[in-house]
């Protein structure tokens, strides 16, 4: 197996597609978050609400979920498309170890982009000091952060040997981060729906026909998850690549960290490694190849 | 007879379609094994199954006799290499660069032999040149130069003069000459390009419909399909005698046919038949190639 991680890292680091993903993602991070470092120090009227961590976070674990697909097809895809994944199996390469060692390729290089951009989320230490949670907190948010990308790429590393064109599990993929992404908002927003609605006003007219605003009186929403739905929701929310992603995104909102289970998450991910893996391993193992 | 690789009653379905339906054969080491069949024979299943790449649905195969089904078969695999249709090279990197990494897949220590292998295959001075910019013949070479890393003594061609121009059949069929006497490489070559097979092969297995119809070494081919005269008479009989008084090789087709084996003196052997009461229809020269004999030997179909 360390000749096939030797031959794949070879290649990863030959990949020019691996090189400016990676450089452009550190590079947006940095200008990102320094830009809004500074717009908080410049209007913190405006930006009560924002910790150094939500700026840290913010965009990238979404920009991340485009990237690994992309990222994962067109380097996975090659093997099949340019067949040279003959190449190690007609040498006597084990099918299970081309998988593994595909997948934690994938996975190292998913990593790297995660590091780019929390490295370049680092440009709002200067301007902003240190996260409210502290170095542990943000370590958490990293580890989280990386089983995110991990899990990611091993769902993405088992359809990307289930769909051997390139072009179609490319876009397959991108359409399947996609759709996540959508469901894990669609949840998440539904989760946000607050149980009372406290806040509006009710307009009347008077005899003159003046109209009159009255403050509403708190009544349930009814558009309010409720259990045992509600626990449902938040389960899956923390399973889904995607709903990690938002709630990473989120991290500093208060009514997101309601709906964060940190130690589900990363369990839920290891799960996920674990699962696909071990899928990915017996499907690879039986596929016919042309 | 040593053999490299047998295969005995192997089967391939694809849903309800027989790709292989019983095959059997033996590539004898040491030999050009000349792989003969139309499209759609079973000669591509046939080789990705000794691949690994796909699993017989029944039936087995040996490689330096060991069954596939044998864990060790992985061990007998290092000793073989394989272009299966299309070669299998990384597009985006260089002769060099696709030799040294397939070098890292074997877990080879040293990238000794690069520059041997890209001399032998006529790519040495192709440096950077990315090989997405490379002719068809050049990659054919470089998936053949990829399949040589490792030193096989087992190659597996599937189809390697497809597409080329005739300049390219010439250096793959004199570097698959030279492999083969140099370095004693079995080859296996799949084909319909039955003219270019035969200046190769050694021995030949005909293939229809997923099933060997028959396997033969090309000095029996030769000696089946040589020159020979096609004689029409009104008696064989007398044909026969006539031919054995002038000691003559002949084969006997039918009641009014025969084949002779050597020049005849037409107005000898004109007379000498008509002294025996029997009158002379026609003479053909008869010549009959590997295309006619597999021809003859699939019934045309």
């Amino acid at each position: 197996m360390s000749n096939l991680l030797s031959a794949n890292f070879n290649r990863l680091f030959k990949k020019k597609l691996f090189w400016v993903l990676a450089v452009v993602l550190l590079a947006y991070s940095f200008i990102a978050t320094y830009d809004n470092a500074l717009q908080i120090v410049a209007e913190p009227e405006l930006f009560q609400n924002r910790s150094p961590e939500s700026i840290c976070f913010d965009e990238g674990p979404i920009v991340l979920a485009i990237i690994i697909p992309v990222f994962v097809s067109l380097f996975l895809g090659t093997e099949f498309s340019d067949g040279t994944m003959r190449n190690k199996i007609i040498v006597g390469s084990r099918r299970g170890q081309i998988y593994l060692a595909n997948f934690i390729t994938v996975s190292a290089a998913s990593l790297v982009f995660c590091a780019a951009w929390h490295i370049g989320a680092l440009s709002a230490l200067p301007v902003l000091g240190l996260w409210d949670a502290g170095v542990f907190g943000w370590l958490i948010l990293v580890l989280k952060s990386a089983l995110f990308c991990v899990a990611f790429s091993a769902i993405l590393c088992l359809i990307s040997h289930i769909i051997t064109n390139k072009a179609a599990v490319a876009l397959f993929e991108i359409i399947f981060a996609l759709a996540i992404l959508m469901a894990g908002s669609y949840l998440y927003n539904e989760l946000l729906e607050p149980e009372i609605i406290s806040s509006g006003v009710t307009i009347t007219s008077d005899e003159n026909g003046n109209n009159i605003m009255q403050p509403m009186e708190p009544h349930p929403n009814p558009y309010y998850v409720a259990e045992p739905q509600r626990s449902v929701y938040k389960k899956v929310l923390n399973t889904l690549p995607s709903g990690q992603a938002i709630l990473l995104a989120n991290v500093a909102d208060s009514d997101s960290e309601q709906l964060d289970l940190p130690l589900y998450s990363c369990c839920a991910s290891a799960a996920i490694i674990a699962v696909f893996t071990a899928a990915g391993t017996i499907v690879f193992r039986k596929k016919d190849l042309k | 007879m040593e053999y490299v690789m047998t295969a005995t009653s192997l089967y391939k379905n694809y849903g309800k379609f027989k790709a292989l339906s019983g095959l059997s054969m033996k590539v004898p080491k040491g030999s050009i094994y000349g792989f003969v069949g139309k499209n759609g024979a079973g000669k591509t299943t046939l080789i990705r199954l000794i691949c690994g790449l796909q699993s017989p649905s029944l039936g087995g195969y040996t490689l330096y006799g060991i069954e596939n089904r044998s864990p060790k078969i992985v061990k007998a695999r290092r000793r073989m290499g394989a272009v299966v249709e299309t070669p299998s090279i990384y597009l985006d990197m260089s002769a060099r660069e696709n030799l040294k990494e397939q070098y890292r897949v074997l877990g080879l220590p040293s990238f000794d032999g690069i520059d041997e292998l890209l001399e032998l295959v006529g790519l040495a001075d192709t440096g950077r040149k990315k090989s997405r910019n490379f002719s068809l013949g050049m990659r054919q070479r470089l998936g053949i130069a990829i399949a040589l890393c490792g030193n096989p003594d087992f190659l597996v061609l599937d189809e390697p003069v497809n597409g080329l121009d005739p300049q390219g059949i010439v250096e793959i069929r004199e570097l698959i000459l030279r492999l083969n006497r140099e370095k004693n490489i079995t080859v296996l070559i799949s084909s319909h390009i039955l003219d270019e097979l035969s200046k190769l092969a050694t021995h030949y297995g005909f293939i229809d419909g997923g099933r060997m119809i028959e396997e033969i070494s090309a000095e029996e081919l030769e000696a089946a399909c040589r020159k020979c005269m096609r004689i029409e008479v009104t008696s064989t009989r007398a044909l026969a005698l006539v031919l054995d008084r002038m000691n003559i090789e002949y084969k006997i087709l039918s009641d009014s046919t025969a084949d002779v084996y050597s020049k005849l003196n037409i107005s000898a052997f004109t007379k000498a038949l008509a002294e025996a009461g029997c009158e002379l229809i026609s003479v053909q020269e008869h010549d009959e190639s590997l295309e006619s004999y597999y021809i003859n030997l699939v019934g045309g179909n």
